[in-house]
């Protein structure tokens, strides 16, 4: 197991490395903003949770990510490739060019990519076949699902989040990123949620809240045993790390011009 | 009994029973006989196939996601991804428009092969109004990558399809046609294979292609002609995607080639002969019969075909006209 120390470490890396693929996406941008606040779950999740072997990327008994809110694709990328997935080579050459690492990440389960993403609100029905799979399989892998919160508008999540309970998943994890922002405002100013832990504890999840940038809250949240399917709810901040970015709505996407990028650099160094 | 046993019985049986009711029973045939990794999924509709009998026996192998189309295709590719082959079944057009974006990601972009099963194509469902009728359904599956399209004519190719969707890899829309009885377009055995247009009948002056149980009226229609003295061939095109452009080519000097179709006038069966023949050197003229461009007003499944034109007698009639043109 890596220590807090090993895990701060490693989340920065990963946000140096969405930078580098932000900046060199050139004027497209890239999905700074929900990228930088994914970061400590999927640290966590690569660091010390889950089973997996890039040397044996097919093989049954790995545990299975999925990143249903894809346009993070730049953390996913970062962190696989700290998973030993991805070459630096492939992060250099991420997000431009004719790499196949672009916006949105393709299936590719040599590279530790379960599904293709980019139309949100799938991820869930995914990830609640895959368990359903894995159960009939006798397999003891866990899927992991990580949901943003703006994403939780699509009714798709609700038909998914209700099938996993229905059908006893108790191999699947729910993380939700919820920073708090959606591509026009404030989540509860474009469509209120609600009791966000009483809805999901209502279909019979075990609902647990954590710090989401605080790697040993997450570790712990994520290593509590339970006999329900399992949300986290991870409290985040949109744009993580970067001063100008944080919690700004025009950081959803963005491009970042030299001055940017050298600030950013300096921003998460610190 | 087996129920996708080829036998003169069976032939008796599957027309009585229509489309619907032989899925179920075939299913739990051919997860006993021929694919143990092939599972029943289905959106709260299980009891119209006759599931019952699967659901006791193979309680594993039926998974009912309630009224959750999307859920539905989003679980099946991911049960697919898994190494299972999921039949999700449902009404045709919750399945294909509803939860189309999930079909154009998992199946279309991943090729996840999910099989699609969509009952109540075209109009037998009609009395429910157009809500319950698919009549896009081809266009919707046609345009989307990696998907066979494939609309058997009755029971017999039902079983055949379903056998054959049972080891195919990649994904599938079978579209399921009719009420019971259902005609029964083959009287015996005979060779089936994905993208192989059937000649039902012979004939050199104009060519007839259509399939589903509309088959039945398009057989009616030829035998009307050629009391006139015109001579029809008749192509059951089950599969509109890929298509047997063999087959095609070979009708291409033909006076007339009619497609008939129970679908809206775009993007159906009859676009898909249209748009091949646009860039072959030898075209046809062609008369696309179908359900036209605006939605059909609820009526029972007789009435609606007489509604849009395509009972036997009226596409005969139709046929004859544009001839006279």
């Amino acid at each position: 197991m890596k220590n807090r120390e090993e895990l701060e470490a490693m989340a920065r890396r990963i946000r140096l490395n969405i930078l580098k693929m932000t900046y060199q996406s050139g004027l497209k941008g890239a999905h700074l903003g929900g990228g930088m606040s994914v970061v400590e779950i999927l640290t966590v999740l690569y660091g010390n949770i889950m089973k997996y072997d890039p040397a044996r990327y097919d093989m049954p008994e790995r545990d299975r990510l999925i990143l249903s809110k894809a346009h993070a694709a730049v953390a996913l990328y970062a962190a696989l490739h700290e998973a030993g997935y991805l070459t630096e080579e492939d992060i250099d050459q991420a997000l431009h060019g004719d790499s196949m690492f672009f916006e949105h990440p393709k299936r590719s389960l040599r590279h530790g990519i379960e599904f293709s993403g980019g139309s949100l609100g799938q991820g869930l029905s995914l990830g609640m076949g895959t368990a359903l799979a894995l159960k009939k399989k006798g397999l003891p892998s866990r899927v992991y699902v990580i949901l943003g919160d703006g994403e939780c508008d699509e009714g798709s999540v609700w038909e998914a989040a209700a099938a996993v309970t229905h059908f006893g998943l108790t191999n699947l994890t729910v993380i939700i990123d919820r920073n708090g922002l959606q591509f026009d405002g404030r989540k509860e100013d474009i469509l209120n949620p609600g009791d966000t832990e009483a809805r999901w504890r209502s279909l019979g999840y075990e609902v647990l809240t954590a710090d989401g940038h605080d790697v040993e809250e997450l570790q712990a949240a994520l290593l509590r045993e339970s006999d329900r399917p399992k949300v986290i709810i991870a409290r985040t901040v949109k744009g993580k790390g970067v001063h100008f970015a944080e919690n700004e709505v025009t950081w959803h996407t963005g491009r970042l011009t030299d001055e940017l990028y050298q600030e950013a650099i300096r921003d998460v160094n610190d | 009994m087996s129920m996708i046993e080829i036998s003169k019985k069976n032939i008796r049986v599957w027309s009585m029973l229509g489309m619907r009711r032989i899925i179920g029973p075939a299913v739990k045939d051919i997860v006993e006989q021929i694919n143990d990794k092939v599972l029943f999924a289905t959106a709260d509709t299980g009891r119209y196939y006759a599931y019952d009998d699967l659901l006791k026996t193979h309680p594993d192998h039926v998974v009912d996601v309630g009224i959750a189309e999307q859920n539905l295709i989003g679980a099946g590719a991911g049960l697919q991804s898994e190494g299972f082959n999921v039949f999700a079944i449902t009404y045709a057009t919750f399945l294909t428009a509803r939860a189309l974006d999930q079909i154009r990601v998992s199946l279309g972009y991943m090729g996840l092969g999910v099989k699609l099963l969509g009952e109540a194509g075209g109009m037998c469902d009609g009395n429910f109004s157009m809500t319950h009728m698919a009549l896009e359904d081809i266009a919707n599956t046609r345009a989307i990558p990696n998907m066979t399209v494939i609309c058997p004519a009755d029971g017999m190719e039902l079983v055949k399809t379903l056998v054959a969707l049972s080891t195919m890899e990649g994904p599938a829309y079978m579209r399921i046609t009719g009420r019971f009885p259902i005609p029964v377009i083959y009287k015996e055995d005979y060779d089936f294979r994905i993208g192989k247009a059937v000649t039902l009948r012979e004939g050199r002056d104009i060519a007839l292609i259509s399939n589903g149980t509309l088959l039945g009226e398009v057989l009616k229609t030829a035998s009307i002609l050629a009391e006139q003295g015109i001579d029809c061939k008749v192509i059951n095109l089950h599969t509109v995607k890929p298509l047997d452009e063999e087959a095609l080519r070979e009708i291409a000097g033909y006076r007339l080639v009619v497609t008939a179709e129970e679908h809206m006038l775009y993007g159906g069966l009859g676009s898909a002969v249209a748009e091949f023949y646009a860039q072959e050197k030898t075209r046809p003229r062609m008369l696309m019969l179908s359900v036209g461009t605006q939605y059909p007003n609820a009526a029972e499944y007789d009435d609606l075909l007489k509604n849009c034109g395509l009972t036997g007698e009226q596409m005969a009639v139709r046929i004859a006209e544009k001839l006279a043109e």
